[in-house]
Parts: C-alpha cells; structure tokens; sequence
C-alpha cells in the first residue's frame, strides 16, 4: 500500500514537472507577456489573489452556485432514473429528452437564459442543464447493474422493499453515485466558472476572469485559472478518496 | 400438493399436461438428464415462470435453494439471513447447530463456495416456509462439501420437516436426501420409488438392488 502511494506521487511529481517545464518553454517561445506570462509571475498573483477577501467571496458565490447545479441535477436524475428504471415504458419517453439536453450548446444555451434569469443565476441553469442528463444516464447504468440473481432471490423469500432498498440497491448504487457525483461536481465547478466569464457575473470567479480579461491583466487571468483547476482537482480528490471509502464499506 | 402444467419455450415444449402429486413433509428428488425440466418445474412451484395448468396447495412462500449460494457479498452471514426474514433467536440456534456460529459476522464474500452454500441452505430453513425448493445445490462443490451438506441439509430437515422438492441429476445426491425419488423422461414419470432408508443422510456410495435398479433406469 505505502509503495503505490509513494509510486503515485511520483508520477504526480513528473506530471507536475513536465507541465512546468512545458509553460517555460512556451513562455521563452513566445516571448510576450501579455500573451503568456510567466510562471513566476502568476504564482505571484495567485498568492496576491489568496490574500484578498474579494477573491475568497468570489469564490464562495462560484461554489455555492456549482453546489447549487450539482444537487438540483443530483436529486432531479436520480428520482428520473429510479422511475425510469421501475417504468421502462417513461424510460423510454424520457430517453428523447436526456439526447436533446446532451446535444444542447451549452453555451449558446447560456446567452438564451440570460434573456430570462439574472447573470448570477444563469451559470446555475446552464451548468443543471449539461450535468442533468449525464448524472441521469450514470445513475440509470448503476441501479441497471443490481444483480439479476439477487433480485430474484428476493423475489423469492418476499423480501420487502425498504430492505431491498436499503440492502441490495443502496451497496450496489452508492459507489458508482460517489465516482459519478465527483466527476459530476468537478465538471460543473468549470461548467459555472465558464458560464460567469460569459455572463459576465459580478460576484465569482469566472466574474475575475473576465475583468482580468478587460484590463489585460493576464497574469492574474491564469493565476484564477490556475487556481480553479486547483480547486477542481481538489474536489477530485476528495471525492475519489470517499467513493474508495463508500466502495470499502460494501465490498 | 398437485400440479397439473403445460410449458413451451417457443417451439419446445417442456411440459404438455404433466402431473405431480406432492406429498406433505416428505422429500422428493426429481431426477432426470438435462434440459428434461427439472428446474423449470421448481421455478413454475416458485411461481417464478409462468405456466399453463393449475397448482394446488403449493403455498405462495416458498425457501429456495438455488444452484449458486447467491448470498450478499457486503452483509454478514447474519445480516444474509435476516435480510431473508429469519428469526433472530432461530439465526442464533441454527448457527450453533451447525457449528458455524464463529463466522456469523464475516461477510459472505469471503466465505468458500462450500461455505456460501451452507448458508443458503440455512437461509431456505429459516424462512420457515411449507414449501423448500432446491435447484441441484450441491452440482457445483467437491465430494467432501457434498457430504458435508448432505449432512446440514439433514440435520435441519429433522427439526421441521418442511415438504422439500429437490431437483439433481446425480443419482447420489437423490438416494442419499430423498424419501421419494422420480425420474422424469420426455414428459413422463419414467420412476416413482420410495428407497428403504438406512440412514439419513444415505451414506455416499451405498450399494442396493434399488439403487441400481434406479441407475439403469436412469441410464436408459
């Protein structure tokens, strides 16, 4: 166990190295500020950023909307992938509509909203629509797999429904729901932060980006970005190591 | 108990208008080369095929014995049993019964396909049903598993005598368990015997003009 911690880490090492040394080459070839800045430069800023409560409350209103998208989605898809499951004949008419919202230009769907909702609401339609369809179809996929020959054997001795609820879908559903929420979670928090730059939504992360974007300040724009793609991987991980916990708990 | 059904599966017919009568607290082994309708005919007793015909007195709560323990991998082999019902008391007892009251609490996923077994079997008796269906439970354990349960199987049987349908194809199986044996072929009752017990279990290997007159029917 401790070698294929110590085995991860240092390819998380390389990885991150490689990147770095990726971005120095690319900022000596370029050779322009304003089009890439250096490494340096944008940890500086991100340092700055960090130190400020305008970008910690930024970030709070981006989390809280991505938190938002998340359970709407999460609780909206499971409940149509439970009757869908129970009801193959609304499965099926569902089934046109979960294509449609996966088919949708998520972004031209945002300009649309922004006719009708507020630019601090919009990122939260737009990024419910896009996670919707996909939590639903993993949802569907995860009860789907129940074992066949247990449900019979439930059948059988007449087990109620609570019991099978709680004893044979739950263990069953639970590990792929975590995998399928992380992934979930970490897509919309990008989902939002794109969303807010386009709204261009006062109070958020994707809010700094575009005013970073306005006065040419580039390296506080990938400084933001930076440290979005920090706090998704972030999220990644915490939810891996929680799936890992769920999957343990009913191994 | 009597059942009179027909079944088709698409072109084959399985059973047309074949009859069974079930005796109160015996128990019959159904014995017959594959694809005859061994199981399907449990599993019409389960009411978990359909059929034409009529079934009296088969009650509707049946304990099922399948050919694979089908266990809940993550439960314990407590929480298997209670997860079917079993009285919390009855669990505790039969587990003493059987010796197996040190691996109440591992979880079934780690036990051994013999194991596994042996706990579906209990699980089938702690139902309490009237009715025990088992569908060739030992087909896929060794010689020594297979007289172990032959011997679980016994030891339970004698507490409650539940009227028991169990489906094999090994001769050994049906003379060691069986009060009654039939042999089915092509839609008929081929055999109808009721063996002279020595023994409950019937030791492995017992020799007898019945049991061999039994085999050479089996084999024609």
């Amino acid at each position: 166990m401790k070698y294929s911690i110590f085995k991860n880490c240092i390819a998380w090492a390389a990885a991150l190295l490689t990147m770095l040394a990726v971005w120095v080459i690319l900022h000596a070839a370029v050779g322009n500020e304003l089009v890439f800045p250096a490494f340096s430069d944008c940890v500086k800023q991100a340092t700055e950023l960090l130190q400020t409560s305008g970008f910690w409350k930024s970030l709070l209103h981006t989390f809280l909307r991505t938190l938002a998208a998340f359970g709407i989605s999460f609780l909206i898809a499971a409940i149509l992938a439970v009757l869908s499951y129970m009801l193959p004949t609304f499965g099926r008419f569902f089934a046109p509509f979960a294509a449609a919202m996966r088919a949708i230009p998520t972004l031209a769907v945002l300009l649309v909203i922004l006719l009708w909702a507020k630019a601090a609401i919009a990122p939260v339609v737009v990024a419910t629509l896009t996670l919707l369809p996909m939590l639903y179809a993993g949802f569907l996929a995860a009860i789907a797999r129940t074992d066949k020959d247990l449900l019979e054997m439930s059948r059988v001795y007449q087990v109620p429904w609570k019991k099978r609820l709680m004893k044979l879908y739950l263990p069953t559903v639970a590990p792929y729901a975590v995998k399928e929420g992380t992934a979930a979670l970490s897509l919309g928090l990008k989902l939002v932060a794109s969303a807010e730059v386009l709204a261009a939504t006062a109070v958020g992360l994707g809010g700094m980006m575009q005013e970073s974007k306005i006065y040419l300040d580039v390296p506080r724009l990938f400084a933001l970005v930076i440290v979005t793609v920090c706090i998704g991987l972030i999220v990644e991980l915490i939810g891996g190591a929680i799936a890992r916990a769920v999957e343990r708990r009913w191994a | 108990m009597n059942v009179r059904v027909s079944k088709s599966y698409g072109e084959k017919r399985v059973f047309d208008n074949f009859a069974l009568d079930i005796q109160d607290g015996e128990v019959l082994c159904l014995l017959g080369r594959s694809g005859v309708g061994k199981t399907t005919l449990l599993r019409i007793l389960a009411r978990l095929t359909s059929c034409d015909g009529e079934m009296r007195g088969v009650p509707d709560k049946v304990g099922f014995v399948f050919q694979e323990p089908r266990l809940l991998a993550h439960a314990s082999v407590v929480e298997n049993l209670r997860y079917a019902g079993a009285d919390e008391r009855e669990i505790a007892c039969t587990l003493e019964r059987l010796g197996i009251a040190d691996y109440a609490q591992t979880k079934a996923g780690k036990l051994s396909g013999g194991e596994k077994q042996r706990v579906a079997i209990a699980r089938a008796f702690l139902s309490n049903a009237e009715l025990l269906l088992l569908d060739e439970p030992f087909s896929a354990l060794d010689l020594g598993w297979k007289v172990r349960l032959w011997q679980t199987f016994a030891t339970l049987w004698e507490e409650k005598k539940p009227t028991t349908v169990l489906v094999t194809h090994d001769i050994e199986d049906a003379w060691a368990l069986g009060h009654r044996i039939v042999l089915l072929k092509d839609n008929e009752i081929a055999l109808d015997i009721q063996p002279k017990r020595t023994a409950f279990p019937a030791p492995y290997g017992e020799v007898s003009e019945e049991k061999s007159a039994l085999i050479k029917a089996a084999l024609e």
